[in-house]
């Protein structure tokens, strides 16, 4: 198993949810810890890797991310973080959310930890009720409940609806 | 689309800011339950002290509330170093009142509180959100004494542990994740602690809880939070060993301001006193306590000194102070008084009955402080209040300085003088604040080397050579020196003052006052050889008490009595080579006009600014 990772060339077949496939070098897919553990374990003896949570679209950004930080050399770390913000500069929060969820899928902590980061970047400055609908959950608070809530961590609301 | 699992939340919840972190608890109940997950307290606690993200820090700030109440608060601040002015945000604390505990340690991110009077009450508190944990009450069998008590965090164990060393080798500790009190799992077997253990700070590192001792001798003693075993290190060779703490409550002193502690403070005293360590320190802590009278006496075997952070109270009735001092000071050598507390002499039952001025048998009146034969010391940032008597008085010492002291006294207050100088040599007045009801520094016969700078007077009644010439066995005044003063509605200024019939010559020489501003300043440059008040005195004849070598010079201001430069000397023997500069006095009194200069036995040498014009009307009269 060990000859087949050292061989950089070979290359193998990721399959999204929706169908599509992906032809990936060995070492672009090695950014991935499950990827990696599917390899070292030698479950890879299929020909193709279905990602059944992962649609096309979000595969594709995926391997995009992973192919820039394995062909990119450890001296370039400044390239590497003006290409992490510009990756994730004009995204809208579906497209985040599937990220951070193939990346938490795929054990990608790199891209995770972009991903995650940009979202809490996003929040931080919103209102809770904005929060909500960027989550899509319900109030399930009693008005009293809220009330409670937020009397507790008054200080936190100051300047806030 | 499906909302995120509960994981991914927590990391993203994990990076935001404390603020909206609070707010997301707002969110739904789902929100609320991510937030109090330790995986997520956890991972923010990993983040916030990271080097890479935005450390917080903490700042403990005491800010006057109203006039008379101080308020303690916490507040962090988050440090952006490329925002220098960082919003600082106040610790909720509600509903308990911050300013009662103080912190007796921190942690990784919590603190651990204790409350200022009632010891036994403790909580650790996260300072980001408010949320607080109350350490129950230790019972104990035996009736060992608290020796140290600190909070620490176990990397290994991930567990925060209170512990408590007791007297008689015993430890306890408190597991925030257990909730209860037990007794430590690696014993205090492990090491003996000394029954004279004492250490007041500590700090956790590494999961290791360290103590810096001092007694009996210096070293470091160890707990390690997360296996629960002692250790010792001994303080490395060749650093100056800290200075011993002889702690007042833990010799009875209570902080109930009704219980005296005269006996607590002579024990602790006499602890530092025997002391071979340099610059052991008695601490009276904070809090407010009564003193009935004590008599601190020396000499001690290395440097020592007295830390007053709280406040002292004298009985108010006078008759309680069975002494002619409340607090007597004898034959140290350098002896430091020191700290930011009060000791309030409770003089007024004291002012009202006080008839000194007109019955000269009275009865003696206990001054605040009194230092008798104590040299190469210092009295720093202390106050002194109220004083029935004199505030301080100082005999036969030498090399003696006050720096930054404040007394305060109301302007109403009989013979309330602040410093009163006695047959003292080289003693030093500096950036110090002096409100009272008599003079602010008297200067008595005997003096030698006084320095007095950066001084404020008012209200009082001035900084004043004298009264010398009343006794028949006075030793003379040389070199004093006044300067960079201001005083303010004082009854006089800089004034030499002598009594007539004096019953035996004396001299007072080499006295330079100089940079002086009066505000609204009576009699503000006087020389009195004349003094009688109460009328007391024989004017008949003149005072034997010879000036010399004398010099006002560069004061400035305004006058509230329209004689402003009054240099009456004595008929036998009048002044020589007294120097008159660089006057600039302005009458602002009712009665209008410009303000004026009498001479009597004077014919001093003039230089500079004259307004008023020195001696003029003098000259006119004769």
């Amino acid at each position: 198993m060990a000859s087949s990772i050292e061989n950089n060339n070979e290359k193998l077949t990721l399959k999204s949810s929706d169908g599509e496939e992906f032809l990936v070098e060995k070492h672009v897919a090695l950014q991935s810890t499950l990827l990696q553990n599917m390899l070292d374990s030698d479950c890879s003896s299929a020909d193709v890797i279905p990602l059944p949570k992962i649609d096309a679209r979000t595969l594709a950004l995926v391997l995009g991310y992973c192919k820039k930080h394995a062909d990119a050399s450890s001296s370039k770390q400044g390239e590497l973080n003006s290409f992490d913000s510009e990756f994730l500069k004009d995204m809208d929060m579906g497209a985040l959310f599937n990220l951070v969820l193939a990346a938490n899928f795929m054990e990608i902590k790199g891209l995770l930890d972009i991903a995650a980061q940009k979202i809490a970047d996003t929040i931080k400055d919103k209102p809770h009720q904005e929060v909500r609908e960027i989550f899509h959950v319900e109030n399930d608070y009693t008005p009293e409940e809220e009330a409670a809530v937020r009397e507790e961590n008054r200080w936190a609301f100051e300047g806030f609806p | 689309m499906d909302s995120l699992p509960g994981e991914i939340m927590v990391n993203i919840l994990s990076r935001l800011p404390i603020k909206p972190l609070l707010r997301c608890k707002s969110v739904c109940k789902s929100f609320l339950n991510l937030t109090l997950d330790p995986y997520l307290i956890e991972a923010h606690l990993d983040r916030a002290s990271s080097h890479d993200q935005n450390p917080s820090l903490i700042l403990n700030t005491t800010v006057l509330n109203g006039t008379t109440h101080f308020r303690s608060q916490l507040y962090y601040t988050t440090l952006t170093p490329t925002q220098s002015n960082s919003p600082c945000e106040e610790v909720p604390f509600s509903p308990l009142n911050f300013g009662e505990f103080r912190i007796e340690g921190s942690c990784r991110g919590l603190l651990f509180l204790r409350h200022r009077t009632i010891d036994d009450f403790m909580f650790v508190v996260n300072p980001c959100t408010g949320k607080r944990i109350e350490i129950p009450k230790l019972v104990i069998p035996s009736c060992g004494v608290g020796r140290g008590i600190a909070f620490g965090f176990s990397p290994t164990g991930n567990e925060y542990k209170v512990v408590k060393v007791i007297d008689g080798s015993a430890s306890y500790v408190f597991s925030l994740s257990e909730g209860v009190w037990r007794e430590a799992v690696g014993g205090a077997s492990s090491f003996k602690i000394s029954e004279n253990f004492e250490s007041d700070e500590c700090v956790c590192l590494n999961g290791v809880i360290h103590w810096s001792c001092y007694s009996p001798s210096n070293f470091i003693v160890c707990f390690d939070v997360g296996n629960e075993l002692f250790g010792v290190i001994p303080y490395p060779a060749g650093i100056a060993t800290q200075a011993a703490i002889f702690d007042v409550t833990k010799y009875g002193a209570k902080a109930d301001g009704k219980s005296d502690i005269s006996q607590a403070l002579m024990s602790a005293w006499q602890g530092a006193c025997a002391s071979t360590t340099p610059s052991s320190i008695v601490l009276i802590p904070g809090g407010t306590y009564l003193l009935t009278a004590v008599n601190i006496v020396g000499p001690c075997r290395a440097p020592v000194g007295i830390q007053v952070q709280g406040t002292l109270l004298a009985p108010a009735d006078p008759a309680q102070v069975k002494a002619d001092a409340w607090i007597t000071f004898e034959h140290i050598d350098q002896f430091t008084l020191s700290g930011n507390g009060i000791l309030d002499g409770q003089g007024a039952i004291a002012w009202a009955h006080n008839d000194c001025g007109k019955n000269a048998n009275c009865g003696p009146i206990p001054m605040n402080l009194r230092f008798n034969f104590v040299t190469n010391s210092v009295v720093r940032d202390i106050t002194s209040k109220d004083s029935k008597n004199f505030h301080v008085n100082l005999l036969g010492c030498n090399n003696f300085s006050f720096q930054h002291f404040t007394i305060s006294a109301p302007e109403t207050s009989l013979n309330t003088d602040g410093i009163h100088i006695g047959r003292s040599t080289g003693v030093n007045i500096t950036d110090t604040n002096i409100m009272t009801g008599d003079d602010c520094v008297s200067i008595g016969d005997g003096s030698q080397q006084i320095n007095v700078e950066r001084v404020t007077c008012g209200p009082g009644h001035g900084i004043s050579i004298g009264s010398l010439g009343k006794f028949k066995d006075e030793s003379p005044v040389v070199g004093v020196t006044v300067r960079n003063c201001t005083l303010t509605n004082t009854q006089n200024g800089v004034r030499v003052k002598s009594w007539p019939s004096s019953p035996a010559p004396g001299t007072a020489s080499d006295m330079h006052f100089e940079d002086i501003i009066m505000n609204n300043v009576g009699n503000p440059v006087l020389i009195d050889q004349e003094y009688c008040p109460w009328n007391q005195c024989n004017l008949k004849n003149p005072s034997l008490v010879q000036i010399s070598r004398a010099s006002f010079k560069k004061i400035r201001g305004t006058t509230s009595t329209k004689l402003a430069v009054k240099l009456i000397c004595s008929s036998s023997n009048p002044c020589q080579n007294v120097e008159v500069g660089d006057i600039d006095l302005t009458y602002t009194g009712k009665e209008g006009g410009a303000a004026t200069s009498q001479c009597a036995n004077i014919k001093p040498i003039l230089s500079g600014n004259q307004n008023p014009a020195t001696c003029a009307d003098s000259a006119q009269s004769s």
